[in-house]
């Protein structure tokens, strides 16, 4: 079964003031603060290069999912 | 879960390899592999094709046990589904096609060099990605700019460097260079010493280990890719050596920098010429499959080996040493 999200009362936010609030329908209180970031199809954390061959300014820049070449490095140095 | 259905077939997610002793499921949803005995992986061939109750009606006595132990197994890990209409749940098509000449470079940067005409050449391959491994100095980080500079509107998705520190190596550089070339995908500085810096934006790390010993381990042979592309490549393909050019700080191009054999100069020649050779491309259609060494392992779509091949009597491949 699927549990309901639990929203705290602080998550709600508004952009507006509370004159404004009282003039326009009341789901507007319960507005919920998001990150951009969580939101992928914004494209927050996504970096744009450029390739001339695509004629595109906005050629996105993403991780390969299988290694570049031989190279596995396991251990850092830092204590992380 | 659903229980109704005659046939009972793998998610299309989930791909079955059969090997010598044991057979396994690749679950590219999940990147894991589930290992099952031969005999279940026979099943799930027939399962393919004939409903659940037909092939139980053929069983008897502990052989109807085990099936049901089977179908449970499929169930409960979610491997499997019911259907009445197996037919709208087509395998997955085992095509493998990339449209650039060269998906991967691996270039040894040589300070001394001009890779203005390469830089050229390379966009030309349409290539995608690109490893370079950078020697230190104290004028590498303007060296690297320039070709950098040269590579910004390249058709190339993704740049990762591998820097060798050096004495008066500035992190403030090297986040500026991470933050001017957005095709750069991550910075890593080997044979790093000092204490760690605390970088959260870019993403730079620091290992202590030495470029040489880095460099010259080829990738483990007990680490598993489990991915889609991944499969399909390495299905069709040489996993390592399909598309993929490697240039020593001389200029010469091979199949791997871990190999002696060198197939050209692109100081010398042009790069186009190089991979046109068919020496050069011998490798790139022999798959695990064609492999001695690998051709029973069931996770033979999984492993990621850059030894050079050798061609037995047989017509088959066996794996040389380096």
């Amino acid at each position: 079964m699927i549990e309901k999200q639990q929203i705290k009362p602080d998550q709600h936010v508004s952009i507006f003031e509370e004159e404004f609030l009282k003039k326009i329908p009341v789901f507007y209180r319960y507005m919920i603060l998001t990150d951009t970031a969580s939101i992928g199809e914004m494209y927050a954390d996504t970096r744009f290069s450029q390739s001339a061959k695509h004629f595109s300014r906005e050629y996105i820049q993403y991780t390969p999912v299988n290694p570049y070449s031989n190279i596995l490095i396991e251990e850092k140095t830092d204590d992380q | 879960m659903i229980n109704k259905g005659s046939h009972l077939i793998l998610y299309s997610h989930n791909q079955n390899v059969r090997g010598d002793e044991r057979s396994v499921i690749y679950n590219f949803k999940k990147g894991t592999l589930c290992f099952i005995p031969n005999s279940l992986n026979d099943l799930l061939e027939e399962f393919s094709s004939r409903p659940v109750a037909a092939v139980r009606a053929e069983l008897e006595g502990e052989d109807c046990e085990t099936f049901d132990e089977y179908v449970s197994y499929l169930r409960e890990n979610q491997l499997a589904f019911y259907t009445d209409e197996p037919h709208a749940f087509p395998r997955m098509d085992k095509a493998y096609f990339v449209p650039e000449h060269i998906s991967n470079c691996v270039l040894e940067f040589n300070l001394e060099a001009d890779y203005t005409n390469f830089s050229w050449q390379l966009d030309e391959t349409l290539c995608k990605n690109l490893e370079i491994r950078v020697p230190g100095d104290h004028n590498i980080l303007i060296k690297l700019d320039v070709f950098l500079t040269g590579l910004s509107t390249s058709t190339l998705r993704s740049i990762a460097i591998y820097l060798e520190d050096y004495k008066g190596l500035e992190i403030s550089a090297l986040k500026q260079l991470y933050q001017n070339y957005p095709k750069i995908d991550k910075i890593i500085i080997l044979g790093y010493q000092g204490k760690v810096p605390n970088i959260e934006s870019e993403d730079i790390s620091f290992f202590a280990e030495e470029p040489s010993s880095v460099y010259s381990r080829p990738f483990p042979l007990d680490k598993y890719l489990v991915n889609r592309k991944f499969f399909l490549l390495s299905s069709n393909h040489h996993p390592y050596f399909f598309k993929r050019i490697e240039i020593d700080h001389i200029g010469n191009v091979k199949n791997c920098l871990l190999h002696q054999e060198s197939f050209g100069n692109i100081f010398e020649q042009p790069l186009g010429e190089i991979i046109e050779k068919k020496e050069f491309r011998k490798w790139w259609d022999i798959s695990n499959d064609n492999i001695e060494d690998f051709k029973d392992n069931e996770l033979r779509y999984a492993l990621f080996p850059q030894n050079p091949l050798i061609l037995s009597h047989k017509g088959t491949y066996q794996l040389e040493a380096f």
